[in-house]
């Protein structure tokens, strides 16, 4: 990149600078001037086929495609004349010959580019009077994807997907014209690991989510940046909530990427797509004892147990930054014993998915907690079960989800989700990347910083969760881990 | 003194009037009148006062010819709605040619402000408003939720 050479280009009048050979439409758009697009996205390469992005150029005499256009020194362009927005409509006009316009019962309605566009730019009525075309609405390509050939504006960047990012090159463009439609190859199905991302780069409804499908609509929906859990990597994404409707326990509706050319480009993978159901289902909403529902007194009663024992915390690679910060203090002053657990190694692959399935074990490297088993009288494990917990006599759990043999544990504290808490996670990079609280926790569920303060204060420690003096500290430690 | 004055003038008042309603009510006692604009009981609900044909009352949702329910929980309703008081639940409708339809359509008539901008706002006229009938009561808070039952069956 850096050996391109710098220029400088005029569009709209405002002066901007770019590197040579910059496709225009990027290099207006890193300027803050939106052109509009159908088919262009910025991760595939480009096609040209949707004319949406024409503009016009000095010295030019037909509007070019600015998606297919690279910059040249002192080139002067126009994006907003009388007769691009004619034109625009015009395209607009000629794929709406031949749409649905079922937006009511659209699932893409409220993020659609092309209601957005029609409202921008054409907002007329139609002047097609013959039978609109008839095409198949239901069509299942795979295990979470139903395209509608009727919505399709034959943009091609799901074709462009498969081929370019994940390379498994399951679909095609069938037939010709007004009949053309987007296809299986025989005997494919779609399902692959990234098939969630044809939804999000799909511009209108044509390929629709089986899991959100006739769920909610786009607008119902709080989006809250937040970080995915399920692999070291650390993907940047927004979960989708609405808590406003009292005949449903469901909380989330879905997961969606959000663009961080670092670390998951625009990006993510199904199973962090699709696995947002432990945040709402089979929670531990209460204190529990030897399997049964207890009150917070007597888990007071219980942690008392402890005093004067020797004691090991199997922190988790599921707990933020600050959270292990504040438990390794904890630990310190009572002269614990430390070592992490987590989930087991699992797949990885070239794209995004990477071998290690938790968010935080960067973290926890970084302030020097270890995998190792103890034996000590007392053992309070965090979100996972370690090798083994034969040797322990008290067991005292901090878990968010119901699980196999929670009645050998004394004690089960309920312990709050990533999505109802605030916090950062190091991923594998060592990027601390923070996510934000989407939700309130479910029942008595409180997070993990949250249970320290009050197992401190029940030991007679006073010892504050204030997360951001814990995550001053902890960013201490990283400086010092970096060199 | 003054004060005394506008205590029996207000008294007058109200003595014209009651004697004016009590004449109504004996004549209308006996059939001989039914005068409208005096201030008379209707004796509801023996006797049903006639409601202007712009109020908008207990909801209806309209059914095809098939029978299948018009609405195709579509949510515009429930977006256009400013009590928040419509919950729809979508399923898909495996018939063609629509794909979508309610599960669960609920209405909170106890939330309801009788605005009507439920029905305005339907793309499918599935969702109407009776004009005569203001009976709209329940003995239970929750028996003011209206489901798809209640508002196909009137
Ligand atoms: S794809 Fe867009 S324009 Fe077409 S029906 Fe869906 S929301 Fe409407
Ligand atoms: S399915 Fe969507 S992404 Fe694929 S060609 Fe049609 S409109 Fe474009
Ligand atoms: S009448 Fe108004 S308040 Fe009542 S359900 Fe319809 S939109 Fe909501
Ligand atoms: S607006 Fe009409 S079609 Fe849409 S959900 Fe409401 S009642 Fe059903
Ligand atoms: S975005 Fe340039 S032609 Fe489609």
């Amino acid at each position: 990149m850096s050996n391109r050479k710098r220029i400088k280009i005029t569009i709209d009048g405002k002066e901007i600078e770019t590197y040579e050979g910059t496709l225009i439409i990027k290099a207006a758009e890193d300027a803050g001037i939106y052109i509009p697009r159908l088919c262009y996205h910025e991760a595939l390469k480009p096609d040209g086929n949707c004319r949406m992005c024409f503009v016009e150029i000095e010295g030019l005499r037909k509007p070019v495609p600015s998606c297919l256009t690279p910059a040249k020194e002192g080139m002067v362009i126009r994006t907003d004349t009388d007769a691009l927005k004619k034109h625009r409509s015009s395209i607009l006009e000629m794929i709406l010959t031949t749409h649905p316009m079922d937006c009511p019962i659209c699932d893409q309605a409220g993020e659609c580019a092309l209601q957005d566009y029609y409202f921008q730019y054409d907002l007329k009525e139609s002047r097609w009077r013959e039978k609109k075309e008839k095409k198949p609405k239901r069509v299942h390509w795979g295990k979470n994807l139903i395209y509608d050939a009727a919505r399709c504006i034959i943009c091609k960047r799901c074709v462009r997907f498969l081929d370019e990012i994940t390379g498994t090159q399951e679909l095609g463009v069938f037939e010709r014209g007004i009949h053309s439609y987007i296809g299986l190859f025989d005997g494919n199905r779609i399902e692959n690991d990234y098939s969630g991302n044809l939804v999000d780069i799909c511009p209108v409804g044509a390929i629709t989510d089986l899991d959100f499908r006739f769920k909610s609509r786009v607008w119902f929906l709080n989006r809250t940046p937040s970080i995915c859990p399920f692999c070291a990597r650390g993907c940047n994404i927004e979960i989708h909530t609405n808590t406003k409707n009292p005949f449903s326990s469901q909380r989330v509706y879905r997961i969606k990427p959000r663009k961080n050319l670092e670390v998951n480009k625009w990006w993510i993978c199904d199973e962090g797509r699709y696995s947002y159901e432990f945040i709402d289902s089979d929670r531990i909403e209460y204190p529990m004892a030897r399997g049964k529902k207890t009150s917070w007194d007597s888990v007071r009663q219980e942690i008392l147990k402890i005093v004067g024992k020797d004691v090991r915390l199997y922190v988790s690679a599921w707990m933020s930054n600050e959270e292990l910060t504040y438990w390794m203090q904890i630990a310190k002053t009572f002269d614990w014993k430390l070592s992490l657990v987590g989930k087991p190694r699992g797949k990885g692959d070239e794209i995004l998915k990477l071998p290690d399935k938790n968010p935080n074990r960067k973290g926890a490297e970084i302030l020097g907690i270890r995998e190792e088993i103890g034996h000590e009288e007392v053992a309070v494990v965090f979100h996972f079960l370690p090798v083994s917990l034969e040797r322990h006599k008290i067991k005292i759990g901090i878990f968010t989800n119901k699980f196999e043999g929670m009645d050998k544990f004394d004690i089960i504290i309920p312990a709050a989700v990533f999505a109802e808490k605030e916090g950062s996670w190091t991923n594998f990079q060592g990027k601390v990347q923070n996510f934000q609280k989407a939700l309130e926790p479910i029942g008595e569920a409180k997070s993990e910083g949250e249970i320290g303060e009050f197992l401190a204060n029940t030991l007679g420690l006073d010892l504050q969760w204030e997360i951001g003096k814990y995550r001053e500290e902890f960013e201490k430690e990283l400086r010092k881990w970096n060199g | 003194m003054r004060l005394f004055i506008e205590a029996v003038k207000g008294l007058g008042v109200t003595m014209k009037h009651f004697f004016l309603n009590m004449f109504y009510h004996i004549l209308r006692f006996f059939h001989l009148s039914h005068k409208k604009g005096e201030t008379v009981t209707t004796q509801y609900p023996e006797e049903k006062r006639e409601t202007f044909t712009r109020v908008r009352l207990r909801h209806r949702l309209l059914s095809r010819d098939d029978g299948r329910l018009r609405c195709v929980a579509c949510y515009m309703c429930a977006t256009a709605c400013p009590a928040q008081c419509i919950y729809i639940e979508a399923e898909e409708d495996p018939r063609n040619p629509l794909e979508k339809k309610p599960k669960q359509f609920i209405i909170n008539l106890g939330r309801c402000a009788y605005c009507g901008f439920c029905v305005e706002a339907c793309p499918e006229d599935a969702l109407r408003m009776d004009v005569h009938v203001p009976e709209i009561s329940e003995y239970k808070k929750e028996d003011l939720l209206y489901d798809i039952d209640k508002l196909t069956h009137w």
